[in-house]
């Protein structure tokens, strides 16, 4: 489609996303992919959770989508090295039950044959812009790790654990409630307190969701709006921003 | 005399406010200066308190770091909220940083058309300028001039740029905190020389010293939760020299658990403070006391006491 000057920002937005896809695919293409193909094309947002580089261990998850299980997606792309590959999916198998290696054609046939015989699933990220399964993940459970699980959790999360479980939180100063409250964490069956952390990690919810599904919020934009978990009020302000015609650059206040 | 060099932000001011009364107590030993970051509510009540209780202080016009540099309009509202001290207190200097862009025309203009005709200055010497004598006479010389300041962090020429200045106003200005990368190499470190400034600042020929405390020169904006708590508490070794120790903490391997990465820390502190190398100041008595109910307060809080302990440790140990 070629720009003219009554051409709207969505349309500047959209040609500059389709170039840059074909000429710098960056990681941005990737979680936007499954963004949009997962979370909402296959799953619901009812009943999903995505978390956006989501620290486990001493790695960070590109992409953690929770439905029934945790699954955790590493991404590699062209510009990516697989150098910390092994340590980010060991680090993942603590708390995650699927994990999954996203990567370009390039990619993929050094991976298949690296995991082939691991529980770890394979996704290509196709120059179609689809997401073609080359491998399922197995679930796996044998790696949980409580002190690793323990640390993805925000305080009010661990706290509302524990207070389940035992029927009361540890009376003792702020300087150790973290250290009691994994001392305990610790005792609780790896899997159930995986669960239980699971769940918790599900209800963190964006403030409108309704509107990340809207036709109004482009396709070009799903990962980022997500991320940013913008209010009603800051969706308004982009789509009036996407609306407005390119002939009103001129008038725009010069910095 | 003291000028402790204090970027605005809430827990500096805070702990100006804090030590008011010690500082009230030592009034002839002490100058702070502020540099306004942002414009906050706990900036008005610090100045307001540095007024009621008669402490001499410098608030600088054209900030050069935060929310509030780089705009004459900032520099309205900074000069908005000193005119409205009471009228009758007037122990005060406006601050002014000379750097290599800096146009005193404007300034000075800017002040006169806010009524502060008269008002004493504070000049902070950031670079060295050919045209000193020029800016001096602007800002009408000698009389009006109460410090100059001069920053040898940027102006290496420690013999001859102070002669361009009248003696009885020159204050030397250090960045004497060696700042780590990161909060646990201060592990490593254990501790630090700092300076022998007030032993030395009168033969040296000056009226006072400034410094950044234990905080440093370099200004960031804070943002992410560090891997590790340190904490920087100063204090006089057996040469008359300042030295400086960081207490830090020792699970650093991520960034969970802040309260309990405090602790550790604390723990190094108190056993250290209890050997009585230390001055027992208001803000190691607040840590003995988080020490003993084990609670952790905020990262603030703790660059707040550390602040407060080295201006209290400083006017312990000079005369004037």
């Amino acid at each position: 489609m070629k720009i003219s000057s009554n051409s709207k920002y969505a349309d500047l937005l959209e040609n500059l996303y389709y170039y840059l896809q074909r000429t710098y695919r960056s990681e941005y293409f990737y979680k936007n992919a499954l963004i949009n193909k997962l979370l909402l094309g296959t799953y619901s947002l009812n009943t999903t959770t995505v978390l956006n580089e989501f620290k486990i261990g001493t790695s960070i998850a590109d992409f953690v989508l929770l439905n029934g299980e945790a699954r955790i997606y590493e991404i590699k792309t062209d510009l990516d090295s697989l150098d910390k590959l092994e340590k980010q999916i060991l680090d993942y198998s603590q708390f995650g039950n699927k994990i999954y290696i996203v990567a370009s054609h390039n990619h993929i046939e050094k991976l298949s044959e690296i995991y082939a015989d691991s529980p770890v699933g394979l996704i290509e990220f196709t120059q179609r812009d689809t997401l073609s399964t080359v491998k399922e993940a197995d679930s796996y459970s044998g790696n949980f790790d409580h002190t690793c699980i323990f640390k993805a959790l925000r305080k009010h999360e661990y706290l509302e654990i524990i207070q389940e479980c035992y029927g009361a939180i540890p009376d003792v100063p702020n300087t150790l409630i973290f250290r009691e409250c994994l001392r305990l964490a610790k005792q609780l069956d790896i899997c159930q307190f995986q669960k239980m952390a699971f769940e918790k990690l599900k209800a963190r919810k964006l403030r409108s969701p309704q509107l990340l599904l809207d036709s109004r919020t482009p396709y070009e934009l799903k990962h980022i709006c997500y991320t940013m978990d913008l209010s009603t009020d800051e969706y308004d302000n982009l789509y009036k921003f996407l609306n407005k015609e390119l002939a009103h650059v001129s008038s725009l206040p010069q910095r | 005399m003291y000028l402790p060099y204090l970027r605005g932000k809430q827990y500096e001011l805070i702990a100006l406010r804090e030590l008011c009364d010690t500082m009230a107590a030592n009034r002839e030993k002490i100058s702070p200066i502020i540099e306004p970051v942002k414009d906050s509510s706990t900036f008005k009540s610090c100045i307001d308190c540095l007024a009621q209780q008669n402490i001499n202080f410098t608030v600088i016009i054209n900030p050069s770091v935060g929310d509030l540099k780089d705009s004459h309009e900032h520099t309205k509202t900074i000069i908005g909220h000193l005119s409205r001290l009471p009228a009758n207190f007037n122990n005060w200097q406006l601050g002014v940083l000379i750097d290599s862009n800096f146009n005193f025309l404007q300034i000075s203009q800017q002040v006169l058309d806010l009524g502060f005709e008269g008002k004493k200055f504070t000049l902070i010497h950031n670079v060295i300028r050919r045209d000193i004598e020029n800016i001096l006479t602007r800002f009408n010389s000698g009389d009006h001039v109460e410090f100059n300041v001069i920053n040898y962090t940027h102006i290496n020429d420690r013999r001859r740029y102070h002669r361009k200045f009248a003696r009885d106003t020159i204050v030397s200005l250090d960045d004497f905190f060696l700042s780590q990368p990161r909060n646990a190499d201060y592990r490593q470190v254990g501790e630090s020389e700092f300076s022998e400034e007030h032993v030395f600042y009168r033969e040296d020929g000056f009226r006072g010293f400034s410094d950044f405390l234990t905080i440093g020169e370099p200004y960031s904006d804070g943002g992410f939760l560090p891997y590790a708590v340190a904490i920087h508490i100063t204090y006089e070794d057996n040469e008359g020299v300042i030295r400086v120790k960081h207490f830090t903490s020792i699970s650093n391997e991520d960034a969970s658990d802040v309260g309990g990465k405090f602790a550790e820390a604390l723990e190094e502190l108190i056993n250290w403070c209890d050997e009585g190398h230390v001055l027992e100041t208001k803000a190691v008595e607040e840590f003995r006391s988080l020490h003993t109910s084990g609670h952790f307060p905020g990262l603030g809080v703790i660059k707040k006491l550390s602040i407060m302990h080295h201006i209290e440790l400083i006017l312990n140990l000079i005369e004037t």
